[in-house]
Parts: C-alpha cells; structure tokens; sequence
C-alpha cells in the first residue's frame, strides 16, 4: 500500500490555496512588476526572476515546514509515501506559483526574455533547483524561519547570478543540471537521516 | 516478534544499546515508563520514522495527537488507503460515533476526536503491527474504554505506550517499564492487581 502522487499532489495543492498571504504575495508582486516601474527598466529580467525565486523559497519552507508541524510529514512516511513522490510534488506546485509572474513576462515581451526558451529552460531548472535547495536548509537549518529564507535565497539568487555570467549555453544548463541532480542526491539523504526525522 | 535495538542521536550516547525487545505476535504489549524513558523513541523506530535496521516492515504508526493531514477528512483518509470495510472498522466508526466527524477536515476536529480519527485510519490499514503513543491522553472516559475493547479486538500485534496504569492493566496483561534505554520490568501474569503494578512502577520506572 502507498499513497499515489496524485494524493500528494491534491493535498499540496489544496495546502497552497489556504496559505492565502503567500498567494496575496504572488498577486501583489505580479501586478507591482505589471504596472510599475519594473516594466521597461533595464534590469527588468533580474528583478522578475529574482522574484519568483524568493516566491519558492518562501513557499517551499510553508509547505515542508506545515508537513512538519501537523504530523502530515509522519503520516506520509507511514503511508511509504517516498520523498521523490512529496519533493515533486512541491516542485510542480512551485512552477504554478511562478505562472503570475511569468504571464506578465509574456504580456510585455518587448520587455522582458524571458519568454525566449532557453530562458524558460533556465526558469524551471532554476526553480527545481530553489526547490532541492530550500529543503536542503530546512533539513540542516532545523526549520529556523529566518536562516532557512536566507540560505535557500541567497544560494538560488546566487547560483542565478552566476549561471547568468557563463557565456557557453551547454556550460549553463550542465551547471545547473549538475548542481539539481548534487542537492536532489542531498534531499533525499537528509529524508532518511536521523537528523531530519527526530524532528518529525 | 524479537528486535535487537541499538539507537542514538549521536554515536557517543546511544539511547538504546542492543536493547532485545520482545513483544509477544497477535497480543497487546504496553509500554510504560517516566517521561524520556525512551517509550516514544521506541515506537518511532520500530516504525521506521526513526532509521534503525530494527525497523518492522508491516507497521502503522499513531504518534500522540493525530499525524493526518490537517485539510483532509478522515474520509480522505480512508479513501486515500483504498480501505474496503472490515467488522472492526464498523465497530470502531460506531463506537467513536465517526460518522458526525467523517467529512469535516481535521483541522476543525478536537484533540479527541483526531486520535480517534487517527486510530480509523490506522484500523482501515490493516497492518499486522499497530504502534500507538499515548493513545489514551487525549481521549473522554467513555471513548478510552472504547479504544481499549477495540484494541482486544485487533486481530494483529498492538504495542502501545501509556502513562494511566489503570488502563494499561485493563488493555493487557503484557507490560513492559522503560527505564534508561533498557527494559527494566516485565509482566505476563493476567492476574495482577493495580496495587502490583503501582509497586512494580515505583520500583522498576
């Protein structure tokens, strides 16, 4: 008997539209980056993608950290659920997050890249990795609110950056698939480790 | 059923250290002792939550309070087992009158009433070994004696933890102290008095 991933899904998802701060956030910051000043500015690009990166990082620690807090992480284990069922989970929810923000790219394309492909194979590597990565500093930050938001941004902003500044694109995606598959490898130890699950 | 235990945090200070614990296979074993004795730890790696080789395979666990998904009904919950009703499960959702909190999330349910939820769930799975914390704590008088007649009627192996002695001797017979990571008091005989055990506590816990 194991739970099915459309069960964890329907769960995380129903789980997103009650953090209603979290969604109010996203609506703010898509509509601030529509009608503000962020359309036409230079770094139009950055801003966006560095917004929807904090975006996950805050909803990725609400989601594991709720699993947590409300015996929902215990009862998945039960059900031998498996991490990569309730990782993937959380990582599809993440990209429905990153929607608003990205349907205003596609609204002022003369503005942003966005758009452009390889920018969107970015995005969602990107995304994947902020995901591996945030759960990453729950696990070894112990759940602490503030240090997990700073280690899981920073690292993604960071990595962000730093992919940015590589010219080869083959070179950008092999970093990226790299360092998703190394902290993917990371998650699903720190799962199993007496560390994570004393604190269930 | 025998399981050799050794566990710790850290390797410097096991908390169990080749601990043999033995539970006797399609009876009740509770488990009592002061509070860190090591009672829930116990059950957490006998479950698997824990990392630890002694892992039992066809377990289900009830941790204290409720361990379900807090937007979820119980009737998610079952759903989500494909559970097809069993005699005990019927009798389990008469006796805890299940059915006026069967839809509602269990988030609006009370502290009561999400063990008892929690326990339905753990009934529908069907696993050969139920481990249950402190099942009693949040329960009424009424629904304790409920959950204990239940329990007789588990037809698998049942281990729970439990700090009310007058409800550990009404559940089982086999009673086992926590003390320091190490079994320190066993009982088998059905005809002990609470008396007894009070001073077997006072002694062994």
């Amino acid at each position: 008997m194991s739970v099915s991933f459309r069960t964890v899904f329907r769960k995380d998802f129903i789980e997103l539209t009650r953090n209603r701060l979290l969604l109010l956030f996203v609506l703010f910051l898509s509509g601030l980056v529509s009608m503000g000043g962020v359309v036409g500015y230079r770094l139009a690009d950055t801003v966006i993608f560095s917004l929807i990166l904090i975006i996950i990082v805050q909803y990725t620690f609400d989601a594991y950290n709720n699993d947590i807090r409300s015996g929902a992480a215990l009862f998945l284990i039960t059900m031998r659920a498996g991490f990569y069922r309730i990782h993937l989970s959380k990582i599809l929810i993440s990209l429905i997050l990153s929607l608003p923000l990205f349907f205003v790219a596609f609204l002022h394309q003369d503005t942003f890249s966005l758009v452009a492909v390889h920018e969107k194979l970015i995005l969602v590597a990107s995304v994947v990795l902020t995901v591996n990565v945030t759960y990453f500093a729950i696990a070894v930050t112990k759940k602490s609110d503030t240090l997990t938001f700073f280690v899981g941004s920073s690292f993604a902003l960071g990595v962000f950056h730093g992919i940015g500044a590589i010219q080869q694109l083959w070179f950008q995606y092999g970093t990226l698939a790299l360092l998703v598959t190394m902290f993917f490898l990371f998650d699903c130890f720190l799962y199993r480790s007496k560390r994570f699950r004393a604190s269930l | 059923m025998n399981a050799t235990v050794t566990f710790g945090y850290t390797r410097k200070n096991p908390i169990f250290s080749m601990l043999e614990f033995k539970i006797p296979d399609n009876e009740i074993t509770v488990l009592c002792g002061h509070n860190g004795a090591g009672k829930t730890t116990l059950l957490k790696i006998l479950s698997g939550i824990l990392p630890s080789e002694a892992a039992l395979k066809e377990s289900w666990f009830v941790p204290a309070g409720s361990g379900l998904i807090r937007h979820f009904s119980l009737s998610d919950h079952i759903r989500m087992l494909k559970a097809t009703d069993t005699e005990l499960y019927r009798a389990a959702f008469e006796l805890f009158r299940a059915e006026s909190f069967y839809n509602v999330p269990i988030r609006k349910l009370s502290t009561g009433q999400s063990v008892m939820a929690s326990i339905l769930t753990a009934i529908a799975s069907k696993r050969e070994i139920l481990l249950l914390d402190e099942p009693y704590a949040s329960l009424d008088p009424v629904n304790a004696q409920h959950l204990c007649q239940l329990l007789k009627m588990y037809p698998g192996t049942v281990v729970l933890t439990s700090h009310d002695l007058f409800l550990t001797l009404e559940t089982s017979a086999h009673i086992q102290f926590l003390k320091s990571g190490s079994v320190s008091w066993v009982n088998q005989n059905p005809e002990i008095s609470i008396e007894e055990l009070r001073a077997a506590y006072a002694e062994f816990a």
